[in-house]
């Protein structure tokens, strides 16, 4: 028997959205600050969708600093995990680097990709099982390399009439120069944001999706259309009952 | 999410804009009768008209590389604005020379418009980068040549892979980074 792919967001994913365990925030890039060898930095303007958490890159940046607090009763104020370590003047804050991979037509690992997945493993490493897509992860081939391609939010938006909030991408989700068999992607999270009993914490699977049978491309381009963010549509939607 | 492919080259201008055009309408299989009908010539309509946009991104894309090379790289990710704008306004025109303006909530319509330009020019834009950056190509549909200011050990090629292979979260903010300051 071989396996199938069933259109679905994870359960484990929906789980960990109300446990603060997936940041969908777009990049912020180049926002000046001032910050010089201390963990208090003040942006130069205040602006809305950073988080707490959030990694801090630039020249001087400290070494894996992240967000740790903003200062209430505060706009521009906030501190990181790590000091800077010297005169930090303009900063990337990114969130979680959300990828996306491709599974390959022949699922040779007999697993129901679908809501049960939670993690995807190793990519392209061991024994497929709802926690590694493992060899059922399309191999290498032109631009797509083993766990596919980083994936860039977009403003998450709030619909209105719709009762919902959707985020999808700004990447363009494509592949060039690529020869590939595919039957569906999995959209993953890997940074490590929630503690766990056992590894891996991190690559935990977000999404699955169908491509409603087998497509295929050769020494050509793949290029997967999102849909239309709004109250019907969306990568990742979230829609009360 | 729907797979667009085409073997042995990029899409070319007419295939991205039948897809664009398909994304602009209702999809006509769940209509009957006249509407079914009038929403298929909408669509064929739009996609008629559309395929000049693409070759206009095309063709903007290869001036871009032809003058700068791999520092096309800080080229925007984002679609030209003033190029969108102009491809909103056709395309509600069309809407409102068709015969659904009457029941059309123009607002909703004109967002709608707005996200689906921007996602396909960035796509049609990323597509020519990406050939480019990666393999040294430039041109139109299956017939690509190799581009003599393609370097593969220019450092924007290493740059171009960080931000959309996501090698790790730190290459990906460093890349981004660079991208947002260095130009």
């Amino acid at each position: 028997m071989a396996g199938s792919v069933t259109t679905a967001l994870t359960n484990s994913s929906l789980a960990e959205m109300l446990s603060c365990g997936h940041n969908y925030l777009p990049p912020q890039s180049g926002l000046a600050v001032t910050q010089s060898s201390t963990i208090s930095g003040v942006l130069g303007t205040a602006i809305a969708g950073l988080a707490v958490g959030m990694a801090q890159t630039g020249t001087n940046a400290g070494a894996g600093a992240v967000i740790a607090t903003f200062t209430p009763g505060t706009v521009t104020n906030y501190t990181t995990s790590v000091a800077s370590t010297g005169a930090l003047t303009s900063a990337t804050f990114t969130g979680d680097l959300h990828k996306i991979l491709l599974l390959g037509s022949a699922l040779a690992g007999n697993i129901a990709y679908g809501s049960t997945v939670t993690n995807v493993g190793t990519p392209g490493t061991g024994t497929p099982s709802l926690a590694n897509v493992g060899t059922d992860e399309v191999a290498a081939s032109g631009s797509y390399s083993a766990g596919g391609l980083a994936l860039t939010p977009t403003a998450i938006a709030q619909t209105n009439p719709v009762n919902s909030a959707a985020v999808g991408f700004s990447t363009t989700i494509q592949w060039t120069s690529a020869t590939l068999s595919v039957a569906g992607a999995v959209t993953y999270n890997t940074s490590t944001r929630l503690s766990a009993a056992t590894a891996p914490a991190n690559n935990r699977a977000t999404a699955v999706y169908s491509f409603g049978g087998t497509q295929s491309v050769t020494s050509g381009t793949l290029t997967l259309t999102q849909p239309t963010t709004d109250g019907h549509t969306g990568l990742i939607r979230l829609s009360p009952n | 999410m729907r797979p667009l492919i085409t073997n042995h080259g990029k899409h070319s201008d007419a295939k991205m804009a039948y897809a664009m055009a398909a994304d602009l309408v209702e999809n006509s299989a769940r209509l009957s009768g006249q509407d079914a009908l009038d929403m298929r010539k909408l669509e064929n309509n739009l996609g008629d008209s559309l395929a000049k946009h693409f070759r206009k991104i095309a063709d903007r894309e290869h001036a871009g590389i032809e003058a700068n090379g791999h520092d096309h790289f800080f080229a925007e990710f984002d679609a030209n604005p003033g190029h969108a704008a102009e491809i909103e306004t056709e395309v509600m025109a069309a809407y409102m020379a068709s015969p659904f303006a009457a029941s059309m909530d123009k607002d909703l319509a004109a967002r709608n418009v707005h996200e689906v330009v921007n996602k396909w020019m960035r796509d049609a834009q990323n597509m020519h980068r990406d050939w480019f950056h990666r393999w040294g190509k430039v041109g139109h549909h299956t017939e690509l040549k190799d581009s003599p200011k393609f370097d593969k050990n220019h450092a924007h090629v290493q740059m171009w892979k960080d931000i959309h292979d996501g090698p790790s979260a730190k290459a990906y903010a460093e890349a981004l980074h660079y991208h947002a300051t260095a130009k």
